[in-house]
């Protein structure tokens, strides 16, 4: 589902002491089937910007296209294909509340009236995409699970509702390496398998450079850099200047190249780790011919 | 027991209550030695008993098996509980539910209040606090406000007011943007250097340990490593077996290294900088 | 959303009233009212609400703004209004209409009832307006500080107190992102029956309580990581001093006590 905001502000509390502009003047296109990172330090708007795209926050100014939905100051999105959305909150495992984990992974589901076969079916299912076995775990409560579990029975929560488009707020903040390349990975398969619109926000260079195909660089409000993940990493110095980091990568890169000549320089795409290591590889094993 | 061992577990286990009712295990013969005004980091992926060990370093549990000692004081004897505690600050994982205070300067006086400082004295250990973790000018700021990495810096002005000698970061990092686990990082590195606080920082993050003098790594309730971080993070396929990741420059010269470039272990990205390009450039 | 409500009704500033200390403007408060029971005649209640009008203006707050604190309760002074002119007889009679008079104790008890109610309820806003829950928590519990000494616990109250403002902008928070959460997953909280809408705050309410007893474990263990043991043996950070503006509250005061007392009948 292809997304589209077109100069798109949003106000806080409009005419109160607490006025606060979140948003300003807004433009951008997500094609349909894009993996998208956004980055951004807390308060840049990010927030802000995802819960305008299930009609949560409604634009103070300006228009959303979400398929082939309008959402305006005066419109709202309809209730039916909000599910067509898929938000997860930062820390979604607070918003666990049923007694097992099935009934919560069907709450969803139910919300938009869906029968009742079709629901179990799609508990069933999301929950096995997140890696969990529906036997063992739908009859347990959520509250007993571990940290990592109870975040991917929430995550399956939203996927039973079948999104087309899914967004994702820091899905692993204060996880483990090991359980954060887990869930990034599970995502970045429901990503493909199921051809959906993803948006991944996350303070984390490397997790936006290692699965996004687009960036989008938050900074007051406003989108300070978009692009391919190579292109946005050129700009290393405008980066730095909103106090944000380069994945460890770009970082090597330039440091390298400051010390290189031009002929024996590296190319600037190798921002994927693998892709470095195999062209340094390729450049270190080989001997110089001639 | 030798004077420049500040913290010393002997033979420690613990276990806690399972699901069904039976004991598990989450420490089992810890033997631990923490030098006086050292920077130690405590690595091990969730479950690996390391919260558990904080918590019983200053009693806020006891072990169950061996002994905690801290300056040589017995943890299990409730007539030091005080002064253990005094002795040994917590920073806890969650910024948001270890803030008493209403106000930044409420906050930082509790630990004093618990104590039974005089309150003359209280106005004066407050502001030097504050003043050490550079937040002074957030006196009377409410908690809500600041940001996370703000936040621990209060938490940690509360312990320094209390004039501690060893500070535990018990993933004190984990729930914060690249900007507050900066902020708190240095700040630890900052009191180790000057103000010669032994720091112990628990953390699943293997950057954060580079910097310190030892590397414990923790594995189902054992100590499976022990040393500087050069030799805990030389061992990059044991550390990858228990789930753990090592800093970035040590895995891409691990990555070369084992397909046969010759490249010397190194711990920070300037040097692999340094030696890459002097290999590209010879060849 | 949720952030955006004022708690209490602190409106911050740097006033006279603000800067005054919550001790005194509470003993004040407590004076105050006394003397408007005292008062009965015009004199005495011109002096009254000349005086509440001047410190309105030492606020500097908008007139307007402070009257809105009448808002909540002038249905009760109407109420009272009417029952006194209905109810209390005496003195010249204005009006006749049938059995029903309206006479003149009837329309001065009606005024000054409902002066009372007003000035009370004027002078309390003035206080919450002008002093932050923090100080006025703090006021309280060193002026009830005396009363730990008959087995009061005024220190766990006051700690209790003070814990609960620390978390009411968190649980707010709190609450606001789960409403989003849930709203995120078709949850509808606006439509539907009385009763459906009462279900529908299971998946807010049951969260929320998760979470505040998460939170109350972890702060627990926080607050004994740092050594707390109870009331005993604690002593408490002394933020309030006097200033020269509780002299001159004292000195009103000392002046309002003689001025009514003077000419009060």
């Amino acid at each position: 589902m292809q997304i589209t905001f077109d100069q798109v502000s949003h106000i806080y509390a409009k005419g109160t002491p607490f006025e606060r502009v979140a948003l300003h003047n807004i433009s951008l296109t997500i094609p349909s089937g894009s993996f998208v990172g956004i980055i951004g330090h807390t308060g840049s708007g990010k927030s802000t910007l995802i819960q305008h795209l299930n009609g949560l926050l409604m634009p103070s100014t300006g228009q959303i296209t979400l398929g082939d939905a309008v959402i305006t100051p005066k419109r709202r999105l309809p209730h039916a294909q909000r599910r067509d959305i898929g938000l997860v909150f930062q820390y979604p495992e607070h918003q666990l509340f049923e007694e097992t984990v099935a009934k919560d992974v069907a709450f969803g589901p139910l919300n938009f009236d869906l029968p009742t076969e079709m629901v179990e079916a799609r508990v069933k299912e999301s929950l096995e995409i997140v890696g969990l076995d529906y036997a063992t775990i739908k009859d347990r409560s959520p509250f007993h699970l571990s940290g990592g579990q109870m975040r991917r029975v929430a995550l399956a929560g939203v996927l039973a509702m079948q999104p087309k488009v899914l967004v994702l707020d820091e899905p692993t903040a204060g996880l483990d390496p090991a359980g954060r390349v887990t869930i990034l990975e599970g995502i970045y398969r429901i990503h493909r398998e199921q051809n959906l619109t993803t948006l991944l926000v996350t303070h984390s260079m490397e997790e936006a450079a290692r699965y996004a195909d687009y960036l989008l660089v938050m900074a007051q409000g406003q989108v300070a850099l978009q692009g391919k993940p190579e292109e946005v990493f050129m700009h290393v110095d405008r980066l730095r200047e909103l106090s944000l980091d380069v994945p460890e990568t770009v970082a090597l890169v330039s440091q390298m190249n400051q010390l290189l000549p031009d002929k024996a320089s590296l190319p600037s795409s190798l921002y994927r780790e693998e892709e470095l290591i195999a062209h340094l590889l390729e450049r270190l094993s080989v001997p110089k011919e001639g | 027991m030798n004077e420049d061992n500040l913290l010393a577990l002997r033979d420690v286990s613990y276990t806690y209550d399972g699901e069904d009712g039976q004991r598990v295990p989450v420490l089992q013969g810890v033997d631990l030695t923490i030098q006086k005004g050292s920077f130690v980091s405590v690595l091990g992926h969730n479950g690996s008993g390391k919260s558990t060990m904080a918590k019983l370093m200053n009693a806020l549990l006891l072990p169950e098996g061996g002994t905690v000692l801290i300056s040589g004081m017995d943890t299990k004897d409730g007539e030091l509980l005080w002064e253990i505690r005094r002795h040994v600050g917590m920073v806890f994982q969650n910024p948001d539910n270890q803030i008493v205070g209403a106000t930044v300067e409420d906050d930082v006086a509790f630990g004093l209040e618990n104590m039974g400082v005089d309150p003359k004295e209280m106005r004066d250990r407050i502001d030097e606090a504050l003043v050490s973790v550079g937040m002074e000018s957030y006196l009377q700021a409410q908690p809500h406000r600041l940001s996370g990495g703000q936040k621990q810096r209060v938490a940690i002005a509360g312990i320094m007011a209390m004039r501690p000698s060893v500070i535990i970061l018990d993933e004190a990092t984990a729930m914060l943007d690249p900007q507050g686990r900066m902020e708190v990082l240095n700040l630890a590195r900052q009191l180790n250097r000057d103000e010669g606080l032994t720091i112990i920082n628990i953390t699943h993050f293997p950057e954060e340990a580079i910097y310190s003098d030892k590397v414990i790594v923790m594995n189902a309730g054992e100590v499976l490593m022990e040393g500087t971080p050069s030799e805990v993070f030389n061992e990059v396929d044991r550390l990858k077996q228990v789930g753990l990741d090592v800093p970035f420059a040590v895995r891409l010269r691990h990555a070369l290294h084992s397909k046969g470039i010759d490249l010397p272990f190194v711990l920070h990205q300037e040097e692999l900088v340094e030696h890459v390009c002097k290999l590209l450039l010879t060849k | 959303m949720l952030q955006n409500i004022a708690i209490g009704q602190y409106v911050p500033g740097q006033s006279f009233l603000h800067r005054a200390d919550p001790r005194s403007k509470l003993l004040f408060i407590i004076l105050f009212a006394t003397l408007i029971f005292l008062a009965n005649n015009t004199v005495t209640y011109a002096i009254l609400i000349g005086f509440t009008l001047y410190a309105a203006l030492l606020s500097r707050l908008s007139l307007s703004y402070i009257l809105k604190s009448l808002k909540p309760v002038w249905i009760l002074i109407l109420f009272t209004v009417v029952l006194h002119i209905f109810i209390t007889k005496g003195g010249t009679v204005y009006f006749q209409w049938g059995w029903f008079t309206v006479e003149e104790e009837g329309v001065r008890q009606a005024i000054f009832i409902s002066l009372r109610l007003g000035l009370l309820i004027l002078i309390s806003s003035l206080l919450t307006l002008t002093t932050s829950p923090i100080d006025l928590t703090e006021g309280l519990e060193r002026l009830l500080g005396p009363l730990g000494k008959i087995g009061i616990p005024v220190h766990d109250i006051a700690l209790m107190m003070s814990i609960a403002l620390r978390f009411i902008p968190t649980l707010m928070e709190e609450t606001d992102k789960i409403i989003k959460a849930q709203t995120a997953r078709g949850a509808n909280f606006t439509s539907g029956s009385l009763v459906r809408r009462a279900k529908n705050l299971i998946p807010i309410a049951i969260p929320l309580f998760v979470s505040a007893f998460r939170r109350a474990e972890e702060l627990a263990l926080a607050m004994e990581a740092r050594g707390y043991r109870g009331g005993v043996g604690r002593t408490r950070l002394n933020k309030l001093t006097f200033t020269w503006r509780d002299g001159i509250v004292a000195v009103a005061s000392v002046i309002l006590v003689i001025v009514i007392g003077w000419w009060r009948t």
